[in-house]
């Protein structure tokens, strides 16, 4: 069975593009799963879905992918990531870093929504190992000699984006 | 805009193309016309970038960029032929001042010939020559919204020879441009009665490609079914002749680019 996990991220209500996605989906007959969706609140805001696409027929579903790349779609990695490096350099991830992106422009605090800095917004935090936990750091406020998580990506699967 | 000193079909890059054809000299002529369109006509200011000699596409500015008040989103050209082009537009954009924002190089991007904005959106064409993916970028650096549509016609291969929308509200289009979810898309955000849409014969005479100044519409010559409609609707129409460049596949919007 052939099975990938693809991402689609843009206006993709307003525009159908998630529905005529969903179409080509079916229209390759491949099935599907939506696992995660966050549509934007704000006209300007942009959605994100996941979706888990599952065919029995290789040639078809490499041709339904292919096709899927117009509308912006990218494979997820999902899995477990493999090893561990070490920082080179202060700010610096090691290559392969197995690396989360934060989306959230938005909290909800005491009943009010508050925009986030743009600044602080998408920032990719790595994964740094101390003794027995892990700890999520911002790629900015690595330091050198810090133990990364990192991924080895001639193996398949690797590791899942947390939003 | 940008003169037509070194204009030329050499290669083709679009159905339209046909190496050999074009004269400059006639070029010149209706590029001159155009000018003193927008000039006298219509009562805006033209600015020029330098033509670059081995550039002969330079000459349609409106891939050069997107531009939003002081900020311009660079073209990634997806044929090789106009790759040229775009260091010369992040230079003329920097020194004249914009923010000026260069895309990945694997993201193909022809400026504001597939990104129009129509009151408080923009109508952003993708496929043929632009990537969706940035569309994304469009919204990020403006914080505009953006309505992703499929181009699927070779010889319509920019949304600006799809779709023109206007300053009065109103919205010139080529409905059969667009799959069906396309014309959801633009029935869904415009309302009916501003909705023109043209028929074959215009568009394949560039009709949606006008260039539009308030109420004046300055379109190729020829598209005479879409001429007596925007007359109808109160709009004054300045038609030129600007077949030479039709044969590189562009008219007077690809001619030109509305910095301000």
């Amino acid at each position: 069975m052939n099975k990938t996990v693809i991402e689609l991220k843009g206006h993709l209500i307003d525009s159908l593009t998630l529905a005529k996605v969903i179409d080509l989906i079916h229209a390759h007959q491949a099935s599907y799963r939506v696992d995660f969706i966050d549509v934007g609140h704000q006209k300007s805001d942009l959605s994100t879905a996941h979706i888990s696409l599952e065919s029995a027929d290789a040639e078809q579903f490499s041709r339904l992918l292919s096709e899927l790349k117009t509308y912006g779609a990218q494979p997820l990695q999902t899995g477990e990531a493999s090893d561990i490096a070490l920082c080179e350099a202060d700010g610096q991830a090691p290559e392969n870093a197995l690396l989360l992106e934060s989306c959230l422009n938005k909290v909800l605090v005491k009943g009010e929504w508050m925009d986030l800095n743009a600044g602080n917004n998408n920032t990719q935090t790595a994964i740094v190992i101390q003794g027995n936990e892990t700890k999520l750091v911002p790629v900015p406020y690595l330091r050198k000699g810090d133990v990364v998580v990192v991924y080895n990506p001639s193996q398949a699967p690797l590791h899942s984006l947390i939003h | 805009m940008c003169p037509p000193t070194y204009f030329t079909v050499d290669y083709s890059i679009n159905p339209w193309m046909r190496p050999g054809e074009a004269s400059r000299d006639i070029a010149q002529a209706q590029w001159d016309n155009l000018v003193a369109a927008i000039e006298k006509q219509a009562g805006a200011k033209v600015v020029t970038m330098p033509a670059e000699e081995g550039l002969p596409d330079l000459v349609f500015t409106a891939n050069a960029a997107f531009v939003y008040q002081n900020t311009a989103i660079v073209a990634n050209y997806r044929f090789p032929e106009r790759q040229g082009e775009t260091p010369h537009c992040v230079e003329w954009f920097t020194k004249n001042g914009y923010k000026t924002i260069v895309l990945p190089e694997d993201q193909s991007f022809e400026g504001a010939g597939d990104a129009l904005i129509w009151q408080d959106r923009v109508f952003s064409g993708y496929k043929t020559r632009t990537d969706i993916i940035t569309h994304n970028e469009i919204t990020k650096h403006t914080g505009l919204p953006v309505l992703s549509l499929e181009l699927g016609l070779e010889a319509f291969y920019h949304i600006d020879v799809c779709i023109c929308p206007l300053a009065t509200g109103d919205f010139i289009y080529y409905p059969e441009a667009f799959d069906s979810y396309g014309q959801q898309v633009i029935e869904a955000n415009i309302p009916e009665r501003n909705r023109i849409p043209v028929t074959k014969e215009d568009a394949e005479r560039f009709a949606c490609n006008a260039v539009n100044v308030g109420d004046t519409v300055i379109l190729n010559q020829g598209s005479q079914t879409l001429v007596d409609t925007l007359k109808d609707r109160g709009l004054k129409v300045v038609e030129v002749d600007v077949s030479e460049f039709l044969k590189a596949g562009g008219s007077t919007k690809c001619l030109t680019l509305k910095i301000a």
